[in-house]
């Protein structure tokens, strides 16, 4: 999570819920209707329709691994308020799979690449 | 009263088209081709258009624009239609909404005398005590509340909506002078220009101005009036071959990366350019005093466009309300349309310096009065008299006698499409209006939506953000600035949000029926910030959508919390900017979802065959009766279209490890020939699909998956060879193969006769697969039972499809081969007690409780879902998936009723489980299925209770597996 600070958004709101993000910043990042281009590697600059969203890039635990961390890998996300790498499929379109490092807050600028172009995630 | 008329005296009248009549509530009204509904309406006399929302209050046209709510009508059966902006038509049927008996005569008015007692949210408030009461107001509140209402037997039932698509390099939103100066900066950019307006014309509002040109970059359009002038704009546009217009299409949204919605007629147009320049203009502001939504008040735009577009003068006696020289344009407009002018009042205080127009008003010898405003306005259905004074409220001054009250209060921008759904307008003290200025790159605004004025004004930075937008990645920045010098009396000075005269009907949001003494009841009530006191008072959240409101309700609220100009920040506006019909959103469904069709789809319909919509995929349901067809698979030879199965081949040196990985079965020691029952688990160990594998060729595998997930596990399987890194092939070859399931009793007897191998039981036996050929066709064999019978199924290229079935259909005639459909396989395999997964199982079935678990082997190196899987079996199981049969003659639950735990008394029921599929099996003649119980309840034998949708109970008991052949001799003979 990145501080608040950086959004420069004035801290408006009592001490007893200094802990919540002030209203002001929820109305500034309130979703909005996805319609960005997404650039496929392969095909260039698509609408977002066209994709279909796996998930973070996470890595697997190893098969013997405690069961907590597996729980985690399955059902826990990190959901980053910023920069995050996922897997998007061209689902509509050269059906292949590929990395966008994105920031959640601002669709329109990301960078997309081939998994076997990334780093590889350290496998421990 | 209004007219049309012939001759004016400082400009040329536009040329009307033909004569034409419609009917408005019945009544005839004549009309020329050129007007719009609201402007053939006044000029026939009509001042009253609609009723109110809550009081119903008699409303006539304001802007002629449509921004408001006021000429809401229903059209040709199409409800809630602005008349202001709809082209009229020989023999339109219009008629009035919201309003019973008539009109004229609406016994809703009544409400207006009840204003004191119907509060904001009256409905929380009111009618609650004593309990009974509430049911009978709420009938009575829905009955009256809504608009317009939908015929959904007329012929716009069933009108046909398309999706249209543009890429132009620019797209230029709003066809003004500053819109089209835009355009042409980007034209002379060389790129490629879309210019959209909403408009039967290009041309804005200085179509409707004959103020003169001077100094404009542009040489060739100085000394015309801005009428003439943007008109030669226009032709200079058409000489672009790169320009397309579009009018009479609203822009509806601005949504992230340029996209941009615009509806035109019954077509949904989405844009998506390189760069946007948005020039959406603004509208004259509100004023608010006493009874300032009456018949007979009226917009200074909307008065010039009714006299310039439309030869129509709105009243015979008007007062001029204004704060700058616009006012007093719109005043001549009015004396040279033959129209008394009893007064222009200027809230300007005296001594400055002095306008064109209002020179020749003075000239003219019309009173002015200086430093006044109105404070109230008399009359019901039309005004008769307006009341002026100072505007710090208090006692009025004078008193007019009129019939047209025209505002001409200076400009709120139309801010709704820069905003975009997230971004807050802000106050701008220096031009004192609301202005968005931090737009995404690639997009531009320009014109008066940022207090721009004046043609040359406009024209010149219309050009410089045209040229700017030739480079979408370039930003409107202190190198390109908006016109920003003014001259101090240039500036629109903001009159005081609401005139403190008195009287309660001081209304902020006409759509709504909001007044200032309710909006200030609300913010005493405690919804003192503009968000929850729009919620709670409803303000801008009628027809409009504050388009019309937004920007008083936000300077209101910030006066009544004591707040200044610069903190009072409207709501939020988000798309859609106008009305959309919802048929323009859905488009044209279902049509443009993709049918696919299997091989044999001729062959089916040869036979009368009854679709079944699978997804995309059409199947045979059933070709007769599927009794009948059960009938035909348990004692003769059936045959079901199986196309739509996934066909996976896997091949390659690692392709057992792939295998061992990917399933969670076993295929060590998997044989050529064999053919295995497999499942799939999610990481989360999760069920979620079902199939077989066979091992065809040394080294080569074949995956069939379920018509679902055709597509899915397709590409799971590409992720995960992608990140794990296998040596193998993976073939999707689930559209190349047709397949075939050919089973009965006598489906060896039928097979042995056209193929060349053994079909004997001892050469292929059960759960084995053999490569062969059928009438020179390469076929598969694999000898599987999800029908319960003797069966083979055979996959074969796709393009032999109809020869192949055609073929087997005259070779089996002498053993009765019959075709069956999907819910004929349904019954067999309930019969069997088969699952299918996501039928009978959810995402949150274990394939431990599914009665599956055989089929994982969690002593295996690693697999996908392994971890989960080895935490189900040590968990145990809570419920089971069962297959049940009822008692003869018992009747046939519908899928998906609960299973009943019936306690001591009738009452004492407790929710146990829920049945999941359920028919009648012909062979069995008694109801059979599936059902998830409690695992106390699932043991072999037991009884339950079903509770039907009527309400009745049936008695199921639980079987061991299959209620038909539970050992599977006739699979294995």
């Amino acid at each position: 999570m990145m501080p608040l600070s950086q959004y420069n958004v004035e801290q408006k709101m009592g001490n007893s819920f200094s802990h919540l993000p002030p209203l002001d910043l929820c109305v500034l990042y309130q979703k909005k209707t996805m319609s960005f281009q997404l650039n496929c590697p392969n095909c260039g600059k698509r609408a977002v329709s066209e994709f279909t969203f796996k998930s973070e890039l996470k890595t697997r635990p190893a098969a013997d691994a405690d069961f907590s961390e597996w729980t985690d890998y399955v059902y826990f996300r990190e959901n980053n308020m910023g920069p995050q790498t996922e897997w998007w499929f061209h689902s509509s379109g050269c059906q292949s799979w590929f990395l966008v490092e994105r920031d959640t807050t601002n669709n329109t600028d990301h960078r997309s690449f081939w998994y076997n172009d990334s780093e590889q995630p350290d496998n421990n | 009263m209004a007219k049309r008329i012939t001759t004016h005296k400082y400009c040329e009248l536009p040329n009307l088209g033909e004569e034409i009549s419609f009917t408005f509530d019945g009544k005839r009204i004549p009309a020329y081709a050129n007007d719009s509904i609201t402007s053939a309406l006044i000029s026939s006399g009509t001042s009253l258009i609609s009723r109110s929302f809550k009081y119903h209050r008699p409303r006539g046209a304001y802007d002629v624009h449509g921004q408001g709510h006021e000429s809401l009508v229903t059209v040709d059966h199409e409800p809630n239609i602005l008349a202001d902006r709809i082209q009229v038509r020989n023999g339109m049927v219009v008629l009035s909404q919201n309003a019973w008996p008539s009109l004229e005569f609406d016994l809703g008015e009544f409400n207006d005398f009840l204003v004191p007692m119907l509060p904001n949210g009256f409905y929380y408030k009111m009618f609650h005590k004593p309990k009974w009461i509430w049911p009978i107001a709420e009938h009575q509140i829905r009955k009256v509340a809504g608009l317009g209402k939908i015929d959904t037997a007329g012929k716009n039932a069933h009108r046909r909506y398309e999706k249209r698509y543009r890429f132009p390099d620019v797209c230029v939103v709003g066809g003004g002078p500053s819109g089209l100066a835009a355009a042409q900066g980007a034209l002379d950019g060389g790129k490629q220009v879309l210019l959209i307006d909403d408009n039967p014309e290009l041309g804005g509002h200085a179509l409707h101005s004959i103020a003169p040109v001077s100094n404009c970059e542009n040489e060739k359009l100085n000394g015309f009036p801005e009428n003439k002038a943007v008109q030669r704009l226009i032709d200079e546009l058409a000489a672009y071959p790169n320009l397309e217009v579009m009018v009479n299409t609203s822009v509806f949204g601005v949504y992230e990366d340029n996209l941009i919605a615009a509806q035109c007629g019954a077509d949904l147009f989405k844009i998506r350019a390189k760069s946007v320049v948005l020039a959406p203009g603004a509208t004259d502001r509100h004023l608010i005093f006493e009874n300032n939504d009456r018949p007979g008040i009226m917009t200074a735009r909307g008065v010039e466009r009714l006299i310039m577009r439309h030869a129509v003068t709105p009243g015979e006696e008007a007062v001029v309300v204004t704060t700058h020289d616009g006012g007093f344009h719109t005043a001549l407009l009015l004396e040279g349309a033959g129209a008394k002018v009893a007064a222009v009042v200027d809230g300007r205080e005296s001594g400055n310096a002095k306008g064109e127009f209002e020179q020749k008003i003075l000239e003219l010898g019309i009173p002015v009065y200086k430093g006044l405003t109105a404070h109230a306005a008399h009359g019901r259905k039309r005004i008769e008299r307006v009341d002026i004074g100072p505007l710090s409220g208090g006692d009025a001054h004078h008193s007019f006698n009129c019939d047209l009250l025209v505002l001409a209060v200076g400009f709120k921008p139309q801010v709704n499409l820069l905003s975009m759904g997230s971004k807050r307008p802000e106050w701008d003290p220096a031009r004192q209006i609301l202005r968005v200025t931090d737009l995404p790159s690639g997009t531009f605004s320009t014109g008066e939506v940022h207090g721009c004025a004046g043609f040359a004004r406009l024209y010149a930075e219309g050009v410089k953000i045209g040229k700017v937008a030739t480079q979408p990645d370039s930003s409107v920045s202190d190198e390109n600035p908006h016109e920003t010098e003014r001259n101090a009396d240039e500036i629109i000075m903001a009159l005081p949000a609401d005139i403190e005269s008195g009287g309660k009907h001081h209304f902020i949001c006409k759509c709504m029926d909001v007044t200032r003494a309710e909006a200030r009841a609300s913010i005493d009530e405690g919804y003192d910030q503009v968000e929850t006191l729009k919620r709670y008072s409803s303000m801008g959240m009628g027809p409009c959508q504050g388009k019309a409101c937004h920007e008083a309700v936000a300077r209101l609220a910030a006066q009544d919390t004591g707040l200044s100009a610069l903190d009072a920040v409207p709501t939020t506006v988000r798309p859609p900017f106008s009305g959309v019909t919802f048929g323009v959103l859905a488009g044209r469904a279902p049509y443009l979802s993709p049918i696919r069709r299997t091989p044999f789809h001729q062959c089916h319909i040869d036979l009368g065959v009854k679709f079944l919509n699978a997804g995309q995929w059409k199947r045979p349901d059933s070709y007769t009766d599927p009794q009948k067809e059960v009938g035909v698979v348990r004692n003769g030879l059936g045959m079901i279209d199986v196309s739509t199965l996934g066909k996976i081949e896997i091949s390659g040196p690692e392709a057992i490890d792939f295998l061992q990985f990917m399933l969670p079965g076993k295929y060590a020691k998997f044989m050529v020939g064999r053919t295995r029952y497999s499942i799939m688990v999610g990481e989360d160990g999760i069920l979620f699909e079902d199939g077989t594998i066979s091992h065809i060729e040394q080294g080569r595998y074949y995956l069939t998956t379920s018509t679902g997930n055709q597509d899915a596990i397709n590409y799971l399987f590409q992720w995960w060879l992608l990140v794990e890194d296998f040596n193998v092939q993976v073939k999707n070859l689930s559209l190349a193969y047709a397949a075939l399931n050919i089973t009965g009793a006598e489906s060896r007897e039928f097979l042995q006769k056209i193929v060349e191998i053994d079909m004997s039981n001892e050469a292929f036996p059960y759960m084995h697969c053999r490569q062969a050929s059928i009438a020179g066709v390469p076929v598969s064999f694999f000898r599987i039972g999800f029908t319960g019978e003797l069966g083979y199924e055979i996959h074969f290229p796709a393009e032999y499809g109809e020869s192949m079935w055609n073929h087997l259909m005259s070779e089996g005639e002498e053993f009765a081969l019959n075709p069956f459909g999907v819910e004929t396989q349904r019954i067999l395999r309930l019969e069997k007690g088969h699952l299918i997964p996501s039928t009978d199982t959810d995402a949150l079935s274990s394939p431990y409780e599914a009665g599956v678990g055989f089929a994982i082997k969690d002593d295996k190196a690693d697999f996908i879902g392994k971890a989960f899987s080895q935490n189900f079996k040590e968990r145990g199981i809570e419920n089971k998936l069962v297959s049940y049969q009822l008692e003869p003659d018992a009747p046939i639950p519908e899928d998906g009723v609960a299973v009943l735990e019936i306690g001591k008394s009738a009452a004492d029921v407790k929710i146990a489980g829920r049945v999941t599929s359920s028919r009648l099996s012909p062979t069995l003649k008694r109801g059979v299925g599936l059902a998830w119980v409690r695992k106390d309840m699932a043991d072999l034998g037991n009884n339950f209770t079903i509770r039907l949708e009527n309400g009745r109970d049936v008695t199921a008991t639980v079987l061991d597996h299959a209620a038909y052949d539970p050992e599977g001799l006739r699979l294995k003979s």
